[in-house]
């Protein structure tokens, strides 16, 4: 489904990614996992679109075709979806309008019709459950006054109703408390799917014991330098980064 | 290091935005119809002809003869933040009327059936089976009134819905009680140039007690070449009575700038309540500001007795320059004033426009909600006035006045004047600044809407507590008209 | 109305005067003062004086500046008053009475204070370079009068990473002069990464028109703390011009305590022309009887990534009158730049009127901009509180207004000074209302 070739990216003539690869099949769910400034946010910045990233290196395929040449909406439209670490408020753009319409360009794209207000709204509804968020929340601007465990759960609800093909969670588990952690892991693992493949960008390791992954990688100076089975990911809680990016060193 | 993303996002914002420019002004094309128009300039005569082409008593005609002599003794104003060249009144034709209106229809059947197709065009239907329900339009096109809907039904509930012209024949003591009252022609440059020269306008007359059946519209359309429109609209409610009024506004494309000097004069009386919606979609210009309207407005309101309540609520987006200040005067204790307002401005438009709020009454209260959008190379300027007289024991006022920018070319300015002269009364007065931030951009990108549609939703998003004060078919096509007025815009 | 009491005429009348009194200047002036003085003559010949229907005065008029007399010289030696300073406030004092310098601090390494009369070379270069500069004449007649006045002022120049001791400029009036028109003019200077606390005070009571213009420039990483005092209630005609350049990661605070008087009035233009400038201003405000106070604000925001916070409270009672008008502009380039403008106002009295106007003028979109404006009544819940734990009406009244304006009078950088400041304050805000004549 994904694969990325040594890739390199800069931000303002500073490499951040440097001959990245990494390859993601339909169905996987995979970790990436480093200390701080290895490149893991830039990673998803650059899979969603977001300008400012420079690729001069290398290439990310995504179902055969070069994401690098879309816009960030014809990503999302194709399936790609990021999670974001630090989600914006929309003063005054209702939770509901924004979903709908998102939902809509979506199914647009598909060729499908768009939904039904009360259709939607039944299924807005049930989703905000399941992600443990107040109904209300659907009513209010997006993100506006939320706070940061609701910021994330709103996320979350986002993915749910969007169902992506490849869904990026960028440090989605990052300050939440240990019930929003499984509520979180919850909505990720009901998304797993023979068709769906999933990053989980994240520095800890604890979210990885309520989702397990297929592969972990460890990405340190912009490159992977080293990747595993779940069990790494234990490794690294255990010895922290300093043993591999020493070595890689 | 950051400049080098920002030139980036700078030539990316110039393509859309030219591509924006290339837009169409959707009402704009002209209506081929034969005009009865007056030669250019303006002197005492022509004040004379128009007065006697409308059949008026000779005291309105005095009263124009004083407002023109008036106003030649006047200067342009030129405090407001917005420039053009120097207007030749003697250029402008005071007068315009389809030919077919010499007679004036007793029905619509006998409207010009081509008028009918200008207003289908608009999306204004004016035969009545076709009409939204509950809405009675009065359509003027370029100096007259060519059709009032609903007028018998209206006239079940004492309801007076019918042109300024035809009130002057059939209402005179009415017109010449209120006309003047509240904007006399002394108020300022273009209130004295309309009181000269208005040739038509709505009147509206609710009875005490009414609370009026249908909403009430006037489609106002500037259709001749080199013609000023210059209307008046008057609008009485009674005591205990109640009004919604919407204004819609277009004009054709054109290179010369036209000019439209409207006066407005609204009054309430005890426990009566006015609602003034407008949505002003005049021409704009072009992209390098060739033509366009220049729309120069004199609006306002008496709260005359207590508890009597006026709301404005205005959506500008069209015109080259847009001067205009709905305005309150809350005379009667516990009255209150309101003024929700969307102004976008793109491409070279210029809009200074806002509010005053004069407080003479006890316990009377305004609240001022000002969305301010420029984009492009715009000026968009918000003044507004909240005066507390040392009678006004115990008045409020809140102000909220928040402007948006798109691109670093554009500029947005708030020039509020708060004089306050009564220790019982409060005023609140706040102000905020802030732009379509890449990261808002980014996040509904990336879930799938397309950058037009995504400015456009944030920008709505940013406007919600005006459009919120809309009646709901205003409402709809206020968003649709900024989405289409911002299409583009960003990149 | 005899037609020679006509505003027009008096205008006429002053201008008239003020060319006559500037052509008697002596010749001798340094070529910098000529050059300024040459300027001054031509703006104000060609610049009408405030009218009704000037925007910036709309609010102040002009005429208890056009009375007889104002525009005389003042005798030519008059008594020094007693101009005693504040307490525990240690500052070199530079005294100006009746528009003459009359007494300097001893100068110190790196330090130079001057008369512009006695200007030694480095210090005349820099009055070549500097004077004038900053204080814009065009639209300002009273700043092109000063100018074209001129005949000393008083230097102060920091050199490069000077750390100086503190200042004291006091701008007095005599005891003894009959009406006369003083004009003051004062350039500061702060070389790169130098850095001076500067106190301003003006004294006097009487019906003397004092005109003041004071240029400052920051250069580069320096910093200077200004703190203003205007307490002087009385028939003063004061208009003060302030013009301030700030440069590249450098730092003004200007934090003032003002009362009003028969005209008052202060325009204050700050410049920030290099990024990383940071500005605070402070503002503390009481006029009482029928004084009059009018400050006029500018910030211009011409460089990117710099910051300016301004804070005005005004207490307003009797008959007396407060404007402030709050411009902040932001000019086309300067991204980044976080402005913010508070002005909250008290009226105390039915009589007493305050207007505010805070502007905001953007042509730069990624900008965090905002103002706000209040006036309005005392905070009930505080005013009940209060009362609830046994404390009367009245009493509790006095105590939160005047809460209300020393929260600005916190901000003062120097303790010594915001000590001094707040039982001054305190006096003016209880005195007795001076009987109003009918």
């Amino acid at each position: 489904m994904l694969k990325i070739s040594n890739l390199h990216v800069t931000i303002a003539g500073e490499t951040i990614l440097n001959g990245l690869d990494l390859e993601i099949a339909a169905g996987e769910v995979h970790a990436i996992m480093g200390p701080n400034g290895s490149g893991k946010s830039t990673l998803a910045a650059v899979l969603s679109g977001r300008e400012g990233y420079e690729v001069t290196e290398g290439s990310i395929e995504y179902f055969g075709e070069d994401l690098t040449a879309l816009e960030p909406e014809e990503r999302a439209w194709r399936g790609v979806f990021l999670a974001f670490q630090y989600p914006v408020e929309i003063p005054g753009v209702t939770n509901m309008e924004f979903l709908r319409a998102s939902v809509d360009a979506l199914r647009a794209h598909r060729g499908e019709a768009a939904t039904s207000a009360v259709d939607f709204m039944k299924l807005a509804r049930a989703t905000c459950k399941q992600v443990g968020l107040d109904t209300d929340f659907l009513k209010r601007g997006v993100n506006e006054g939320f706070s940061g465990g609701e910021k994330k759960r709103n996320e979350l609800l986002q993915m749910l109703l969007l169902e992506p093909k490849l869904a990026v969670l960028d440090e989605t588990d990052s300050g939440l408390d240990i019930d929003a952690l499984g509520v979180v892991a919850d909505g990720v693992n009901t998304l797993r799917s023979a068709e769906r493949a999933i990053i989980l960008i994240t520095h800890y390791q604890r979210l990885l014991n309520h989702i397990v992954p297929d592969r972990v990688h460890v990405l340190s100076g912009g490159r992977i330098i080293r990747s595993g089975g779940k069990e790494l990911a234990l490794e690294l809680e255990e010895k922290g980064y300093g043993w591999l990016t020493e070595a890689a060193a | 290091m950051s400049e080098t993303a920002n030139q980036k996002r700078d030539v990316d914002g110039d393509t859309a935005i030219d591509r924006h420019l290339e837009r169409e002004y959707e009402a704009g094309w002209v209506t081929d119809i034969e005009s009865d128009t007056l030669p250019p300039g303006l002197d005492e005569d022509v004040v004379r002809f128009i007065s006697a082409k409308k059949n008026e008593p000779e005291w309105m005609t005095e009263w124009r003869l004083e407002a023109y002599r008036h106003w030649l003794t006047m200067d342009h104003p030129k405090w407001a933040h917005v420039h053009y060249p120097k207007i030749d009144f003697n250029s402008i034709s005071y007068f315009s009327a389809p030919r077919s209106q010499e007679d004036r229809p007793k029905s619509l059947d006998e409207v010009d059936p081509e008028l009918l197709r200008t207003y289908e065009k608009l999306g204004i239907p004016l035969h009545e089976q076709e009409m939204l329900a509950g809405v009675a339009v009065d359509a003027v096109f370029d100096s007259v009134s060519v059709a009032t809907t609903f007028r018998s039904k209206l006239a079940e509930s004492g309801v007076i819905f019918c042109s300024i012209s035809e009130a002057l024949q059939d209402y005179p003591e009415l017109v010449r009680k209120y006309m003047g009252s509240i904007v006399p022609y002394r108020d300022n440059y273009f209130a004295a140039l309309n009181s000269a020269v208005f040739s038509d306008g709505s009147f509206v007359y609710i009875p005490e007690g009414v609370r009026c059946p249908m909403e009430l519209s006037t489609y106002f359309r500037i259709n001749a070449e080199n013609t000023g429109q210059f209307e008046r609209t008057l609008i009485i409610a009674e005591e205990g009575s109640h009004v919604s009024y919407l204004e819609g506004c277009t004009a054709p494309q054109r290179d010369e700038n036209q000019l439209h000097a409207a006066v407005v004069e609204l009054v309430a009386h005890k426990n009566a309540k006015i609602k003034y919606s407008t949505v002003q979609n005049w021409y704009p210009g072009d992209s390098e500001g060739r033509g366009g309207i220049y729309n120069f407005v004199t609006k306002r309101g008496l709260c005359a007795g207590e508890r009597s309540h006026i709301s404005w609520t205005q959506v500008e987006t069209g015109s080259a320059i847009t001067w205009k200040y709905p305005s309150v005067i809350l005379r009667g204790d516990d009255s209150v004033g309101e003024f929700y307002s969307v102004a976008l401005a793109r491409g070279r438009q210029q809009a200074d426009t806002g509010t005053k709020m004069i407080h003479l009454g006890k316990n009377t209260r305004s609240t001022i909600i000002s969305k301010g959008i420029s984009a492009v190379r715009a000026e968009n300027s918000y003044r507004g006035l909240v005066r507390i007289s040392p009678s006004a024991d115990g008045a409020r006022n809140f102000t909220q006045c928040d402007s948006l920018l798109i691109g670093d070319r554009c500029g947005a300015h708030t020039f509020p004047y708060i004089e306050s002269r009564n220790p019982t009364a409060t005023v609140e007065h706040e102000a905020t600044t802030s732009k379509v931030s890449d990261d808002q951009l980014f996040l509904c990108r990336q879930r799938g809407l397309d950058p037009e549609k995504a400015v456009s939703m944030i920008v709505n998003g940013f406007c919600k507590d005006v459009f919120r004060e809309l009646p709901m078919e205003f409402a709809v096509e206020a968003g649709k008209l900024l989405e289409i007025s911002l299409e583009g815009a960003v990149g | 109305m005899t037609m020679a009491s006509t505003l027009e005429q008096r205008l006429d009348e002053f201008t008239r005067r003020a060319r006559e009194r500037s052509e008697a200047l002596a010749a001798d002036a340094l070529p910098a003062l000529a050059a300024l003085r040459e300027a001054g003559r031509k703006t104000f010949a060609t610049t009408s004086l405030p009218g009704p229907k000037t925007e910036s005065w709309k609010y102040s008029r002009v005429g208890p500046l056009l009375e007889e007399g104002l525009l005389d010289r003042p005798q030519a030696e008059t008594a020094v008053p007693d101009v005693t300073g504040i307490e525990s406030f240690d500052a070199g004092r530079i005294l100006i009475v009746d528009g003459v310098v009359r007494d300097l601090p001893a100068t110190a390494d790196g330090i130079t204070v001057t008369r512009f009369a006695e200007a030694g070379a480095e210090a005349a270069a820099t009055l070549g370079r500097e004077l004038g500069q900053l204080a814009d004449m065009s639209e300002r007649p009273f700043v092109a009068l000063n100018s074209g006045l001129i005949e000393d002022g008083v230097l102060i120049h920091v050199g490069p990473d000077v750390q100086a001791d503190s200042l004291e400029l006091v701008i007095a009036q005599s005891g003894d002069a009959g009406p006369h028109g003083a004009h003051p003019r004062v350039l500061v200077v702060l070389e790169t990464g130098a850095s001076l606390t500067l106190l301003e005070r003006h004294l006097g009571t009487r019906a003397v028109f004092t005109n003041s213009v004071i240029e400052v420039r920051i250069r580069d990483e320096a910093r200077l703390e200004h703190m203003r005092l205007q307490l002087d209630a009385g028939a003063g005609r004061s208009l003060t011009a302030l013009d301030v350049a700030v440069g590249r990661n450098a730092r003004y605070d200007l934090q003032q305590a003002l009362a009003g008087s028969t005209f008052r009035r202060n325009e204050i233009r700050i410049r920030c022309e290099a990024p990383g400038g940071e500005v605070r201003v402070g503002g503390a405000t009481l006029t009482r009887n029928r004084s009059h106070l009018d400050t006029q604000m500018c910030l211009e925001h011409i460089a990117p990534h710099c910051s300016s916070n301004q804070v005005f409270r005004a207490l307003a009672g009797e008959r007396s009158k407060t404007v402030l008008n709050g411009r902040i502009h932001i000019h086309p380039g300067a991204q980044k730049t976080a402005a913010e403008l508070s002005s909250r106002n008290l009226l105390l009295s039915h009589d007493a009127e305050i207007d505010t106007k805070p502007e905001l003028e953007i042509y730069a979109d990624d900008v965090k901009c905002a103002h706000g404006a209040t006036v309005g009544r005392l905070d009930e819940r505080a005013l009940f509180y209060l009362r609830s734990r046994g404390v009367a009406e009245t009493q509790a009244r006095m105590l939160l207004s005047f809460a209300f304006l020393t929260a600005v009078v916190d901000a003062f950088p120097v303790a010594a000074v915001r000590d001094a400041v707040r039982p001054v304050l305190e006096a003016a805000f209880l005195a007795p209302a001076e009987a109003s004549r009918p």
